[in-house]
């Protein structure tokens, strides 16, 4: 059951920061809550003090900079799902928040805490891999930039520090030509923890030939990951179903030489197999016919 | 409850938020979740306890034309907040027309999931005009029915969105 603790909700970033400083280590901070008021409630969390960052108003924007979005870390998937940056900039991304739980969970759910809780079944986390995301964390006095990938150390398990928050999320834009697609796979459409779950982007040159091939592969690792040497098989190849299908069976085939065969192995081959080949048709297939 | 002052650890939190169209101040204890205060203090009974980590949808309440799981949510966190739960849906001892579409269609079984469809089903009406079945579906798909009758169900939020119109301008908690 739930333990007694101190709620305090900050007006400011720095204020925060204060707070963690002195009381970093007994301190849970809660954006969206869907994870922590779990945790709290189970029992796994007991911390001394709740601290709400939902309403720092620095966290709340999306920012638009050149090359580059910054994203606020509080902003909610509903909020992030319904805004004209997100919606022409980030097709995948916004096709994964729109996968996450139900609602109810995507109108308080941030994407700053689906990194930090840094689940390997993050819906978010491989599109915005793919947009070499960077996180921006700070602490009082300081601040730090980290790629998502060196920042996701394994499941549920980070380079944050008790007195570190993460303010914002920095997403590259793509340029023409590009495309991209998210797919996963659950038990039920909603409410379901993703079993698999990929994003892939890429783009053809002139003459039809993959000349950028980016892959992230989520659930099936103890953190979601880039499948670097697919990605280089592919480029310089023309997108043919016999070498789609080729990639998908190697994505399949580096899982599993990764994590070993296991008792899932036979239900998990096929269906990685068939859920990057759905990734690859809707990046490289339809647009080579266009 | 802004500031950092931790001398000494807090007991209670004074929360000041509008509940129903009305303005209220209740003193709560920070590790209490909304759906406790809403129950408890406020004996709003009609918010359900179902599985209390966010997935079964019965705790459902809107927060500043949101549908969220009030068991998921702090009671501190609605300070501030224009909160509406299933309470609010009846005015003048007259029903919603989300509540009387539902009685319409049959869509009531057992009754402990109603409370949060009716609420999933009106913070969608009050943001999309006659929305289509899959945005209905998307909708209410947080809110699960043990008695299955989600056919009944969905056809009860098309009949609202069809009722929602001439016959409920005036509907104050539409306002």
């Amino acid at each position: 059951m739930r333990g007694h603790f101190n709620y305090l909700r900050p007006d400011c970033v720095t204020e925060c920061l204060d707070i963690l400083d002195q009381h970093g280590t007994e301190t849970a901070i809660l954006a969206g809550g869907t994870d922590v008021m779990i945790s709290l409630r189970t029992g796994v969390k007991k911390p001394r003090i709740i601290l709400d960052i939902s309403r720092l108003p620095e966290t709340r924007l999306v920012e638009p900079h050149g090359e580059t979005v910054r994203v606020g870390s509080t902003l909610t998937y509903s909020e992030l799902i319904d805004h004209p940056v997100i919606r022409q900039e980030f097709p995948a991304l916004r096709t994964a928040m729109g996968c996450v739980g139900s609602l109810q969970i995507r109108n308080v759910g941030t994407l700053g805490g689906n990194i930090a809780n840094s689940s390997p079944a993050a819906d978010s986390i491989p599109p915005m891999m793919l947009r070499d995301a960077e996180i921006i964390i700070q602490k009082k006095g300081s601040s730090r930039i980290q790629k998502l990938e060196k920042l996701i150390v394994g499941a549920y398990s980070n380079t944050l520090e008790s007195d570190e928050l993460i303010t914002g999320i920095i997403l590259r834009k793509i340029k023409k030509g590009y495309r991209e697609s998210y797919q996963r796979i659950g038990r039920r459409k909603s409410l379901s923890i993703a079993r698999i779950n990929a994003a892939i982007l890429g783009r053809l040159n002139d003459s039809g030939v993959i000349e950028d091939a980016r892959i992230s592969v989520g659930s099936v690792a103890p953190s979601p990951m880039r499948m670097t040497n697919v990605e280089s098989h592919l480029k310089g190849r023309k997108p043919e179903l016999k070498t789609i299908l080729e990639a998908s069976r190697m994505i399949a085939q580096e899982i599993i030489d990764l994590v070993g065969v296991r008792h899932s192995t036979e239900y998990k081959q096929p269906a990685i197999t068939g859920l990057a080949l759905k990734c690859l048709e809707d990046v490289f297939l339809d647009s080579s016919v266009n | 409850m802004n500031r950092l002052t931790l001398q000494e650890d807090q007991t209670n939190l004074e929360i000041h938020f509008c509940l129903n169209g009305s303005e209220i101040r209740l003193s709560i204890k920070p590790w209490e979740t909304a759906l406790d205060i809403l129950r408890n203090q406020s004996g709003l009974t009609g918010v359900k306890e179902g599985c209390g980590i966010g997935e079964c949808g019965a705790c459902t309440i809107i927060i500043d034309g949101k549908a969220v799981n009030s068991c998921l949510i702090l009671a501190a966190q609605l300070d501030g907040r224009k909160v509406e739960t299933v309470e609010g849906l009846e005015v003048n001892g007259k029903m919603h027309f989300i509540q009387q579409a539902f009685l319409d269609k049959g869509a009531v079984q057992c009754g402990f999931c109603t409370p949060g469809m009716l609420m999933s089903a009106k913070a969608l009406l009050d943001k999309v005009e006659n929305p289509s079945t899959d945005k209905i579906v998307e909708a209410m798909t947080g809110n699960l029915c043990r008695c299955a009758g989600y056919v009944q169900i969905l056809e009860a939020v098309k009949e609202a969105a069809c009722m929602k119109g001439p016959v409920n301008k005036d509907d104050v908690t539409n306002s």
